[in-house]
């Protein structure tokens, strides 16, 4: 199993067990324990959130680098479509500015005439 | 040979004519592209807030296990830190889906065809302005059709052709490659994502199920005024959260939307698929902006 793969087994299994200690039941269930087994599991809470929270984070640092790695490439790619498109633009400028010319050549060649 | 002329031109705008169903797969993928990028980004944001009260109700849960001022002092610092670090990487991906919005919506601009009708016209123009120098040219014809009358759809096959080419120069195997594993990590990215909201929320949820809720219930005395409605808007929205799965597909359409596209020629890639998965992500992050606390 790949390593991404055995974070999400852990933090998912953690999750689950999070999910069972903000239950109602256990949360009334707990209150009538004593004040040492209240602050132990509490403890025990706080454990389980901050593992979720650096698996969470870890998760997500592997994600954000493999995409950064492709990002050049998708930079390159986007400048690249750029150009085709500014090319595009181009030809249409060229063809107005030489229309605009060809008129008024006729133009001085029906006054000349 | 001005028939085999005219056919040329009959079978090079017959020819790219075919081409623009493949631009407008191209102009339809990029518009799924630019629009999962837009939830995505929603997305995110809302993660990040939900992390935040997740994170919140998390301390105050715990705050009964930490005995001494230290260790309240120390637990605070170190968890915002910890939250920092997370809302840092989310900030991260928000950056690249940025970015990948700006290339879809330059892909998008590629397919369009906002320049084709003014260079057809000015091409047009241009024919007509030489033909004024000669009454020869002005009279040239191919097959008894006016050369003036051809420069418009040659034009447009033209520019289909520049366009169809500089897509096709575009989609290199080795971009292929990194479009698809750019998607294939947002599947990840996406699954990882969905989960994270829905179990913070809830996690926000129980605790104000527990603490709105029920226990004003076991207490004594008269209920809080909006029992009735928190207990429901509480309990209804836990049900809707099991929704979030469906959230997941868009990345995964979208991968499969393009590699259809890249890669067969009929191009028959399901972008109908994709917005249906977007929609999904949007009604992720509408019903968990729904709930906020």
């Amino acid at each position: 199993m790949a390593p991404f793969e055995i974070r999400n087994l852990i933090r998912r299994r953690l999750r689950k067990i999070k999910k069972a200690m903000l239950a109602t039941e256990f949360v009334f269930e707990l209150e009538n324990e004593p004040e040492s087994v209240q602050t132990e599991i509490a403890k025990l809470f706080l454990s389980i959130h901050r593992a979720i929270m650096q698996l969470e984070t870890k998760q997500l640092t592997v994600i954000r680098d493999k995409l950064k790695e492709l990002e050049g490439d998708i930079v390159a790619g986007e400048n690249e479509l750029k150009q085709a498109f500014e090319k595009l633009d181009q030809i249409q400028q060229d063809l107005a500015r030489a229309t605009a010319f060809l008129q008024i050549v006729n133009r001085v060649i029906s006054i000349a005439a | 040979m001005k028939l085999k002329l005219s056919m040329y031109i009959l079978f090079f705008v017959l020819l790219t004519g075919c081409g623009s169903t493949k631009i407008n797969q191209f102009a339809k993928f990029s518009a799924a592209g630019f629009t999962y990028t837009e939830a995505l980004d929603e997305l995110v944001d809302e993660v990040a807030d939900t992390a935040i009260d997740a994170d919140t109700i998390s301390l105050v849960k715990a705050r009964k296990g930490l005995k001494t001022q230290k260790e309240r002092g120390d637990e605070i610092i170190a968890s915002t830190k910890r939250l920092k670090n997370q809302l840092n990487v989310l900030g991260d991906l928000k950056r690249h889906v940025f970015l990948l919005k700006k290339y879809f919506l330059t892909l998008g601009r590629l397919t369009e065809s906002e320049f084709d009708e003014a260079i057809a016209n000015n091409a047009s123009a241009l024919v007509t302005e030489i033909q004024n120098f000669s009454p020869k040219l002005r009279d040239a014809d191919i097959n008894g059709t006016n050369i003036n009358q051809l420069v418009n759809p040659l034009t447009n096959a033209a520019i289909r052709k520049f366009r169809l080419d500089a897509l096709n120069e575009h989609f290199t195997e080795e971009r292929v490659k990194t479009i698809g594993l750019a998607l294939e990590t947002h599947e990840a990215l996406l699954t990882l994502l969905a989960e994270k909201i829905r179990d913070d929320q809830e996690d926000i949820l129980a605790f104000k199920e527990t603490e709105e809720i029920d226990r004003p219930f076991r207490n004594k005395g008269d209920l809080p005024k909006k029992w009735m409605e928190n207990r429901k808007a509480v309990l209804s929205n836990r049900i809707s959260l099991a929704s979030a799965d469906n959230a997941v597909e868009a990345a995964s359409s979208l991968k499969k939307a393009f590699l259809a596209l890249v890669t067969t020629n009929s191009g028959e890639a399901n972008i109908d698929d994709v917005f249906a998965d977007i929609n999904e992500i949007l009604d992720l992050v509408d019903l968990v902006k729904s709930e906020e606390l």
